[in-house]
């Protein structure tokens, strides 16, 4: 345990000297981190309720959508200041995965996925029906091209994220939850409130995603359905959390890294069908020899080249 | 006959007609999940290239007819789906649910996106002698070809039904369904017979490719709509229950059909062609909360 602890404090000392590094970068760099950044705290939000609770959300991404509309509508049509759009932002998703979380929550496995799946695109569905948010054209926000403010606020929030999930781990509330992860029957013989315990997961996981959606609106000033509603974000978040190692407090962070990285190496900037290959074949790699991510190996355990532990463990899963 | 009532039978029909394109896609989808609690998102990319194939043998030399390409689609998506199963998902389909959730998610992204490396996002379509044309049942009009897909779908149906209750191949794999251990014991090869299972609802995404393909565009990405299609209906439907995806796909078709048309329902503004999706993932999110065993189904423990 000691171990894991200490990855999460160097995670989070690196980023604090990542704060100091915007008057160093070229444009290009602050635009890669801040994405990163951004990349980085949805799959720690992710994290609270996919990895923590067990329950696979693919409607995540609703809530960066909604974050990212209420901050457009109160800044362009109630003409908020930025922060007062940011806390509405947070308020309005966090209520939204409260009320939708009640019913969606009860169910688990295949029907918990698909259930999120489909209000992620009846979310990006309805958006793009109501006139106040612009039907599909989108909407255009205030400009503001202080790229190292949006750098140090993406980076707040990954910070933010990651403490809190370091306090949630080691809460009551944080055992609720590991407890509904593994079982969820014997959590509430144990007196758990599951229903609650797992509706505020989803709800802090919101919060947090929405956060990161208001900054993406404000900072690339335009926003339409596709882009904020995109189901890769959604994909790409447990992807991260997963390859870094869900239920762990940076894991995600870690796996951000690396998936940010790869991508970077491939030239992310050229959007190309090959990029997604091997984004693709990748993951499949993932997936078979790390299901449970890097953190395991980097917390003291065998090393990932390890080749038995991984043929041992592919046997086991295998038919 | 009253023309209000006439529109009412034209839109059922249409929903009717329209279910046989999402009754074949959720055939093999609702196989793969019930029997091997895998959920294949890949499906959607499987039907994709039996598209693909089919738009490849009509536009080829041979200019063979869409509906006569089914069987080599089939076959195709058959032996990809068999190796796919065999090399990929066999690694981990003891693994939890989420791991078989991503690696076919991942497989899917890899497949739609190589087909786009392949085939551009350019937009094709089959356009045969029959496309335009239908046949009058009194006031009401019955496209062919959407006629002779719900025909298909519905032999598909019969067929794998009769596989899956008369031969001792289907047996097997219903037994393997029941208890993986207990099927071993009696001498199954669980393996194969989970690549064999794989395989059919490949081959069964190559039929419903080849249906799409002569009413559908065919594009690297159409198969992400019919995901989400077949997950609804084989939910409607009861999971791997055979006959209940034909039912699922046509109770499905029709409630679609209702909810875009926005001249049905005179005073309700908010209904119409934008709104489909919405409808429909309304349905969904009802039907998962209310009756997850199914329309057909009954509640277990």
């Amino acid at each position: 345990m000691a171990a894991r602890r200490r990855v999460t404090y160097v995670i989070l000392g690196l980023l604090a000297l990542a704060a100091l590094l915007p008057p160093h970068l070229n444009g290009y760099w602050v635009h890669v981190l801040t994405l990163f950044f951004m990349m980085a705290s949805l799959a720690q939000a992710w994290n609270l309720i996919g990895g923590y609770t067990g329950y696979v959300s693919f409607g995540n991404v609703a809530f960066f959508g909604t974050g990212a509309y209420a901050c457009a509508y109160t800044m362009t049509e109630m003409h908020w200041p930025f922060w007062g759009a940011f806390i509405a932002a947070i308020v309005v998703a966090a209520l939204f995965a409260t009320i939708l979380g009640t019913p969606i929550l009860r169910l688990r496995g295949h029907y918990f996925a698909i259930a999120t799946l489909s209000l992620a695109i009846g979310t990006q569905a309805l958006v793009q029906q109501l006139p106040p948010l612009g039907k599909g054209s989108g909407m255009t926000l205030p400009l503001n091209s202080d790229f190292h403010f949006f750098y140090w606020v993406m980076l707040a929030i990954l910070g933010a994220s990651i403490v809190v999930t370091m306090f949630i781990a080691r809460s009551r509330f944080g055992y609720a939850l590991s407890a509904i992860r593994e079982n969820e029957e014997a959590a509430a013989v144990l007196g758990i409130n599951a229903a609650v315990a797992k509706v505020g997961a989803w709800t802090v996981s919101a919060g947090i995603t929405a956060a990161a959606g208001a900054t993406f609106a404000y900072w690339t000033s335009f926003i339409d359905p596709p882009t904020v509603f995109d189901l890769n974000f959604n994909v790409l978040m447990i992807i991260m959390a997963m390859l870094g190692g869900a239920a762990s407090v940076a894991g995600p962070t870690i796996g951000s890294f690396i998936i940010s990285a790869i991508g970077e190496a491939l030239g992310a900037q050229s959007v190309s069908p090959w990029h997604a290959v091997v984004l693709g074949g990748i993951i499949v790699v993932i997936v078979i020899l790390l299901p449970r991510g890097i953190m395991p190996y980097l917390a003291g355990g065998p090393p990932v080249w390890n080749l038995q532990m991984v043929r041992r463990q592919l046997r086991a899963s295998r038919v | 006959m009253g023309t209000a009532l006439t529109l009412y039978l034209q839109v059922l029909v249409n929903g009717l007609l329209a279910g046989g394109i999402y009754a074949a896609a959720a055939l093999g989808f609702s196989l793969v999940w019930g029997i091997m609690n895998v959920i294949n998102i890949a499906h959607g990319a499987f039907i994709m290239l039996g598209a693909y194939a089919s738009y490849w043998l009509f536009v080829g030399p041979m200019h063979l007819d869409p509906f006569l390409s089914i069987p080599l689609a089939m076959a195709v998506m058959f032996v990809l789906a068999y190796a796919t199963q065999r090399l990929l998902v066999n690694q981990v389909v003891r693994a939890p649910l989420l791991t078989t959730f991503l690696l076919t998610f991942a497989l899917s992204i890899f497949i739609t996106n190589l087909a786009q490396v392949f085939w551009l996002s350019d937009i094709r379509s089959v356009t045969t002698a029959y496309s335009g044309s239908s046949f009058a049942l009194g006031p009401i009009t019955v496209p062919w070809i959407k006629f002779w897909t719900l025909a298909i779908a519905a032999l598909l149906t019969l067929a794998l039904q009769t596989f899956m209750t008369r031969t001792k191949l289907g047996r097997a794999i219903r037994a393997t369904s029941m208890d993986v251990d207990a099927a071993r014991l009696a001498g199954v090869d669980v393996a194969r017979i989970y690549a064999l299972t794989f395989g059919i609802g490949g081959a069964l995404a190559g039929a419903a490719g080849s249906l799409a393909s002569v009413s559908y565009a065919i594009t690297p990405t159409m198969g992400d709509s019919f995901v989400v299609r077949a997950f609804i209906v084989a939910v409607l439907g009861g999971l791997g229950n055979v006959n209940g995806a034909l039912v699922g796909g046509i109770v499905y078709g029709i409630v679609e059909s209702f909810g875009a048309c926005g001249s049905c329902f005179p005073g309700v503004h908010f209904l119409g062609e934008g709104f489909k999706d919405v409808i429909a993932l309304v349905v969904l999110l009802l039907i998962i909360l209310f009756r997850p065993y199914g329309l057909v189904g009954k509640a277990t423990a």
